[in-house]
């Protein structure tokens, strides 16, 4: 307010000039810019996360490591990634038994902890979902929306990030990138897309 | 952004939608007013919109955020539409969501366009204006009438006094 009282007592021909600057300045407070996601070919540090479902800790890297490793950073409330439950759950059936880790990512601040396990038991999804306090594994690997997928090959190096397919409604799905990204990893060649583009809520970060 | 070319182009075309009449705020104008378009079509109606600050929202009905960000936005139009400031608003809803979409902008009473995406890919949609979008919503952007990107992306929940902070340097 003060602020204000001030600019408001600068002549006019100053008075414009002052506020673009003053709005200048406070546009970086007011910018959530896009994290960097990790590129295609990192290998991300390990990290140890705990899940609210069971209390158990789970690494991101275990030893020995699987044939493919698949995050998904995943929500409670938004509608997307909920749309996307059943296939997320009919994914890890399938590619689980094959030799496919999967973990599930909670980095969301609104949703805590219980409300993550009372959905993930709900949904019966076949694999750990953990809790990120603070979005730090958010913010290290660059996710930006819910739900967005990486795949890590069997050196866990990131062969594959983006969306899960190519549409919310399930019967107009043409492209199940994360399912060709799996099988290409399976088969020891490269996924045919390694980046697509995931739309989804953003994820609601601490800062 | 990684493409800060396309994005200026983006709002260098965004500019010239300003040109566009506000629209009365009935039902009927406001469910008129959402085109689904191709990737290209937008691109093109973004680039008729040159020499005006324009306001970009990407949004859809089912991101809480932007659904209770919208009345700002229209509230933002009205304040500054007289000044030439225009407002892209771009729903990346499910083609097949149409009416749902068309029914939110007529409850809003929005009288600036509202493009959604008419088939194929979100990518490209969004993509040949804005190759640095990742995905998501909401995101909100400023340019000047230069075309030049002065605020964004922002991809929190605006209140509409951050919006008019996010416009004041587009309006020189």
């Amino acid at each position: 307010v003060l602020a204000a009282l001030r600019i408001m007592t600068i002549r006019p021909a100053h008075r414009w000039a002052t506020l673009c600057s003053a709005a200048t300045l406070l546009l970086p407070a007011l910018l959530a810019a896009a994290p960097r996601s990790l590129a295609i070919g990192a290998k991300p540090e390990n990290f140890t996360l705990s899940s609210p479902v069971d209390g158990q800790a789970y690494p991101l890297l275990e030893q020995p490591l699987p044939k493919a490793t698949v995050v998904i950073f995943i929500a409670t409330q938004c509608p997307v990634s909920l749309t996307y439950d059943g296939r997320m759950a009919e994914l890890g059936r399938e590619y689980i038994p094959k030799g496919v880790r999967f973990l599930g990512i909670n980095s969301n601040k609104q949703e805590p902890a219980e409300e993550v396990a009372a959905h993930a038991r709900r949904v019966a999804l076949p694999f750990p979902v953990v809790k990120d306090p603070n979005n730090v594994i958010a913010d290290r690997w660059g996710a930006l929306v819910t739900p967005e997928a990486f795949v890590l090959d069997a050196q866990g190096t990131v062969v594959y990030h983006g969306r899960i397919d190519d549409s919310q409604r399930i019967e107009k799905v043409q492209s199940r990138d994360l399912k060709a990204a799996l099988n290409a990893v399976l088969a020891g060649t490269r996924p045919p897309k390694a980046e697509t583009l995931a739309v989804g809520c953003v994820i609601k970060r601490v800062n | 952004m990684r493409h800060p070319i396309r994005l200026a182009l983006l709002a260098a075309g965004l500019a010239a939608v300003a040109a566009v009449p506000a629209r009365p705020a009935s039902s009927a104008a406001a469910a008129a007013n959402v085109k689904a378009v191709t990737g290209a079509a937008l691109k093109k109606a973004v680039d008729s919109y040159r020499g005006k600050p324009v306001f970009v929202n990407y949004w859809a009905t089912w991101c809480e955020p932007c659904v209770a960000e919208f009345p700002d936005i229209v509230k933002l139009y009205n304040a500054y539409r007289a000044k030439g400031v225009v407002v892209i608003s771009v729903s990346l809803d499910e083609p097949e969501d149409k009416g749902k979409v068309a029914a939110f902008v007529a409850k809003q009473k929005a009288g600036f366009p509202v493009f959604m995406r008419s088939g194929g890919a979100p990518e490209a949609f969004i993509q040949p204006v804005d190759k640095g979008w990742r995905g998501a919503v909401p995101s909100t952007y400023v340019f000047n009438r230069q075309g030049k990107r002065v605020s964004g992306p922002v991809h929190t929940k605006l209140s509409y006094e951050k919006m008019v902070e996010m416009l004041t340097p587009a309006l020189k």
